[in-house]
Order: C-alpha cells, then sequence, then structure tokens
C-alpha cells in the first residue's frame, strides 16, 4: 500500500505542484487536499493519512491552529510545515510538535530542493 | 559599585555554546583541554555574550530548548537555519562589520547533543575561507604528526636530527644561490645544474642533501618536513627536463619552505627541551591556540574535527606525565575545596617510581567523580572538624602495583559512611528493599552508594548530589574491566579502590 498523505494549501497551483511531487517522485497516494486550516483538520480527521503538508498562512484557520488542533487529537499525527514564512512561527510550530518543515518557494526545478525535501519526507516517515 | 556595562561580544572567531545556554570562548576551551584552566564562573550566557535584548532572548531560549530536545529527529541544517541570531555586528558603529554566525552541532559518544559549535567568521569571502581551512586542516594533521615525532624520539637524538637537518640544508640552500650566482647561459637555463664539476654537478649534490634530510626526517617520523623535502626532491629533479625562470623560482620558494619547517621543528623542539613530557601539553596548547587563531579566517563546516583530535592528542599526551596528573588532581581538589569553603591536603603516593599514567588516563572520569564527592561529602567543613577534634583534612590519590594488576586508591580521613544510614537512605530513594537492604553486609551496603540516583542530599549541589557521579564512576571503572571498591568508618574517613588489570609491556623483557 503507497503512503498516503493530505495537502493543504490555499493555492491551488501549489496543491497540484504538491501533489505531483509526492506521486511522482515519493509514490505517495494523495487522500485529500485541502485549501484552509479548517479543512485540514477535518480532512486529517476523515484520512488520517501518513503525513500532512501544512502550509501556515490560509484563511479562516491557519496552520499553525491547524497543526495545533490535529496534534491533539492526534498527537502522533506526522505534520510537515511547507511555508514561505520564516522565523519565531517555525519554531513554534517545531516546538508544538511539527516534525520539519520546508521553506518556500517550491523549486522542483531544482535537483537540490528535490533531494532535501525527499530527505525530510524519509526522515520523517522513519520517525516514530 | 555598579557594574561597568561592557558588551564583550563577538568578534571574528569560534566559540561553544553548550546546550545549557552558556558560553565557552577559544581560549578558554583550549586552557580547559589543555588542563591549565576552567570554565568561567559565574558560566557567561549567550544572552548576554550577544548582548541580546529580552525578546531576542526569549526566542533564543525557545531554540535551545527545541534543539536540546529535537536534535536527533530533526536535521541539523534545519534546527540551525532556525537560530534567532544569524549575524551580528562587531566593530564601532562607524565601521560595523557584519559577521555571520554558523552552528555546528557537537555530539558526545552516544550521539546526543554535546554542545554547539559556533563560527562567527566573514560572510563576504567564504571561498577563500574554504581552501584556507583545507589547507589549515592539512598542515595541521601533518603538524600533529611532528608534535608525536618530538615526543616519541629522546630530545637528544631529535637534537642531533635537526641540527644535521639545518647543515644540510644550509649546505643546500648555498649550493643553489651559488648556481644561481653563477650559472651559464640565458636566464632561465638549467644546463650547469647537471654539468659534473668535482666530479659531481651542483645538482647531484643537492639532490644527495635532499634526499638525506628526508630519510632521516622520515626515520624519525616527521612527515610535515619529509612531505616538504620530497616535494623539493620532485622539484629538483622536474629541472632536469623543464627549464624556465618560474621552475627555478618554485624551487628556490620550496628550499625556503623546507628550512622554515626545520626552523619550526627546532621551535617546538625547545619548547619540550630539559621539561621532560609534561610539556607536551604546552606545546598542543600552542598548536591550539594557532588554530584558534586560524579559526577566525575559517568558515563553518571542518574546524571541529581538527580541533577534536588536537584534544584528544592534548589529553593522551598529557597524561604521560605523573607530574601533570598529581597537578591536575590537586588543582581539581583544591579549587573544589575553595568553592565550598574547605580545606584539604592533597597528596599522592606511588608504591614504584614506574607508573603507568596509562591507568590514570583510563579511568580519570572515575577519579574525578570520586575526588569531587569526597570533597563534597566526606571533607567536613574546618569548623566541624575543629570541633570533633579532628586535624587537617587530608585526600591521598595512591598507585599501587601488583605482578598483574595496578591499584588506584583514594582515601579522605573525613566524616566516612554508616553503611546502615546508606542503606535507610537507599530505600527510602526506593533503589532498594527494605528485604533486600537488610540481606546486605556492611560491604553491600556501602555499594548502594554507586547506585544510579543514590544521593543524601535532598538537592542538586554545584558540585555533586545529583546521585550520578558515583554510578559514572563505577561504570567507567567496569568499562576498563576494573573493579571499584568503597570502605569506610564513620567519623574517620573513606577509602575507595579502583583495581584495573594491567596493561603494561612487562612480557616484552621476559
Amino acid at each position: 500500500m503507497p503512503k498516503s498523505v493530505v495537502i493543504v494549501d490555499d493555492s491551488k497551483f501549489q496543491i497540484m505542484q504538491l501533489g505531483r511531487f509526492f506521486v511522482e517522485v515519493m509514490g505517495f497516494a494523495v487522500a485529500a487536499t485541502g485549501e484552509n486550516g479548517e479543512e485540514a483538520v477535518e480532512l486529517y480527521r476523515a484520512n488520517r493519512p501518513d503525513l500532512i503538508t501544512m502550509d501556515l498562512t490560509m484563511p479562516k484557520l491557519d496552520g499553525r491552529g491547524a497543526l495545533t488542533k490535529i496534534l491533539e487529537e492526534f498527537p502522533d499525527a506526522r505534520v510537515l510545515v511547507i511555508s514561505a514564512v520564516k522565523g519565531p512561527i517555525l519554531l513554534d510550530c517545531l516546538t508544538l510538535g511539527a516534525k520539519s518543515y520546508i521553506e518556500k518557494p517550491l523549486r522542483f526545478d531544482k535537483e537540490d530542493f528535490v533531494r532535501d525535501f525527499k530527505s525530510t519526507v524519509e526522515d520523517i516517515l522513519r520517525s516514530p | 559599585m555598579g557594574m561597568e556595562a561592557s558588551p564583550e561580544g563577538p568578534g571574528p572567531g569560534f566559540f561553544l555554546l553548550r546546550p545549557d545556554g552558556t558560553v565557552l570562548l577559544a581560549g578558554e576551551l583550549a586552557a580547559l583541554a589543555a588542563g591549565t584552566g576552567s570554565a568561567p564562573a559565574p558560566a557567561r550566557a549567550f544572552r548576554d555574550y550577544l548582548g541580546l535584548n529580552p525578546e531576542q532572548a526569549a526566542l533564543f531560549d525557545k531554540w535551545m530548548e527545541l534543539v536540546r530536545k529535537r536534535n536527533r529527529d530533526l536535521r541539523w541544517d534545519k534546527l540551525a537555519a532556525l537560530a534567532p541570531v544569524q549575524e551580528i555586528r562587531a566593530g564601532r558603529d562607524g565601521d560595523a562589520a557584519r559577521i555571520r554566525l554558523s552552528y555546528r552541532k557537537l555530539e558526545d559518544a552516544q550521539g546526543g547533543l554535546a554542545g554547539i559549535s559556533v563560527l562567527a567568521g566573514d560572510a563576504s569571502t567564504g571561498q577563500a575561507m574554504a581552501r584556507q581551512l583545507e589547507e589549515e586542516r592539512q598542515r595541521h594533521q601533518l603538524e600533529l604528526r611532528d608534535v608525536l615525532a618530538l615526543a616519541a624520539n629522546p630530545p637528544e637524538t631529535v637534537g642531533a636530527f635537526l641540527e644535521d637537518a639545518r647543515g644540510r640544508l644550509d649546505a643546500a640552500r648555498g649550493e643553489w644561490d651559488a648556481w644561481l650566482a653563477s650559472r651559464p647561459g640565458a636566464r632561465g637555463e638549467v644546463r650547469g645544474l647537471w654539468e659534473a664539476r668535482d666530479g659531481e654537478s651542483p645538482g647531484q649534490r643537492l639532490f644527495r642533501e635532499l634526499h638525506m634530510v628526508k630519510g632521516n626526517a622520515g626515520a624519525f617520523g616527521f612527515e610535515n618536513l619529509a612531505a616538504v623535502a620530497q616535494e623539493s626532491e620532485d622539484l629538483l629533479e622536474s629541472l632536469k627536463r623543464e627549464a624556465g625562470e618560474p621552475a627555478l623560482g618554485r624551487f628556490t620558494q620550496a628550499l625556503a619552505a623546507l628550512g622554515a619547517q626545520a626552523g619550526e621543528l627546532r621551535r617546538a623542539m625547545k619548547l619540550i627541551a630539559g621539561e621532560g613530557q609534561e610539556a607536551m601539553a604546552r606545546i598542543l596548547k600552542w598548536k591550539l591556540d594557532r588554530l584558534v587563531a586560524a579559526a577566525g579566517a575559517l568558515p563553518a563546516g571542518s574546524l571541529e574535527p581538527p580541533l577534536r583530535s588536537l584534544v584528544e592528542s592534548t589529553r593522551r599526551l598529557a597524561f604521560l606525565s605523573p607530574a601533570y596528573l598529581a597537578r591536575k588532581y590537586r588543582n581539581l581538589v583544591e579549587r573544589i575545596a575553595r568553592n565550598l569553603g574547605k580545606q584539604v591536603a592533597f597528596r599522592v603516593a606511588s608504591n614504584t617510581g614506574d607508573i603507568h599514567p596509562e591507568s590514570f588516563a583510563r579511568v580519570d572520569e572515575a577519579l574525578v567523580h570520586i575526588l569531587r564527592n569526597m570533597v563534597d561529602h566526606g571533607i567536613e567543613l574546618p569548623s566541624e572538624r575543629a570541633a570533633a577534634g579532628k586535624g587537617e583534612a587530608e585526600i591521598e590519590l595512591e598507585y599501587v602495583a601488583e605482578e598483574d594488576r595496578i591499584f588506584l586508591r583514594i582515601r579522605d580521613n573525613g566524616r566516612g559512611m554508616d553503611p546502615a544510614v546508606i542503606a535507610a537512605r537507599g530505600v527510602d530513594l526506593g533503589l532498594l528493599t527494605p528485604a533486600e537492604a537488610e540481606s546486605l553486609d556492611d560491604v553491600g551496603k556501602l555499594g548502594i552508594i554507586f547506585r544510579e540516583g543514590f544521593t543524601t542530599r535532598r538537592e542538586a549541589g554545584l558540585i555533586s548530589g545529583r546521585g550520578l557521579g558515583l554510578a559514572l564512576a563505577a561504570r567507567c571503572v567496569a568499562d576498563r574491566g576494573g573493579n571499584l571498591y568503597v570502605y569506610s568508618r564513620p567519623g574517620e574517613g573513606t577509602r575507595f579502590a579502583i583495581e584495573l588489570p594491567h596493561v603494561g609491556q612487562k612480557s616484552l623483557d621476559g
């Protein structure tokens, strides 16, 4: 069974890019995609994926709020923050229990970026 | 009297950020490694060192906490990228330079976080620095071997070799200069170099001297010198095929480098001369200082390997001298006693002149923990001793060599321990059941102090009291295949004994 991922990002284009990466490079199945924090929580609950990727700046409930809720309910959830926002908020998310982070912009055209993304996801899957 | 505000913040260079958020400067690290200094007291906090404002300090604390918690499961580059301070300004306002901080994780033997090395470097000249680092690293490796060679050979022999090398290199230099001055033909031609006069050509004479220097250097283990001599030989050899001023210039440079290298060895030699092996620590410190001085110009990355190897060598070599050992443990005992307002006379004794300091090195950790515990728990305050009619407090470290084993005995004449009290405390702490305590004899009861978690303190003190020290000591001794014993008489004192299998080379001479 392929690993499953829920992708949450307020940009449809980035969801498409991320989906392609997870399917084509990582061999994942995309269980669902969402565009805001509230959807993220619902989709995690409904799908219980191996991984959920989380944008931070999103309408309704932001990524930080969403991952807080998800981790409260599912302490084992593997949350990967994918965001252009740097600094204290990332520190916050990791302290709250996000497994790791990827910095935007998504440069799937760059070998280094793909390699880093891939190993980050692999690291997360290895963690309990 | 108010403290003067003196932000002693960092310029370019290297410092160690410890897991507790305190900072150890390169010079202090060097002194610690060489056993000639101690960490600053009170500890210097990172936030103060860099003069962080409260908001930055809070962020930094948060980051440190994350690092402590997640350093095993989150990649270091990701953690390091989140460090709240990535850049600092050094210097006065007018010509403030931007200095980049690079954080690198140092792991302990178990893969845990031992510290973070922070390199402060000018961000603009990264490329040149990387090259410089690599060169420095290679040179350092060779230099380290030189120091080992200096230590491994008798000083007279090394001295004779260095004098011989100096003579030969002077001769080679003279030969070369004379040929350069009087050479026939146009500039850049090398014809005359290989034309025999007095049965030998100048080139052959040069080659002979260089070859002797190379061979002798190799024999003594001076690989650096041997390598430079080899390089000179190769350049000389190439002058048979290749002419031209640049080629000649390169050989002139190589000869100069060779002379400089030999001079360097002579200077290092002087550092040791007449002072026995104890001076090794000084030499290594000298090297460490040089490395640290160079570190300011080096980028983050592989500064740790040479530093670590240097620290290790320092330790190894420093342990070669019984005098050094005595001083090291005396310093430790006296420093702890001072902090606690106690007075202790420390003595080292031995039943033989033939001490194998290697034994101390093997159980150094255990010795440190035991001595610490003795000063902290065993030795009474001067007032208590006076009230009990006891004289001077003493700790003795004795080295006893037997046929097949070595004993390191540590004894004090302090308050001693009551087996019944120890056992009761062990039961209180949940380390053993009352029935178990009942079944132990006095020796067994005293042995409870080696269990992890045993402490007589309600709160951990600065020196000891977390209930870990003696457990660590016991583990260290066990890891080396030895045994750790304790005997005590209440009111009279405590003795520890470390028994180690002999690791000498006694069977070699039959």
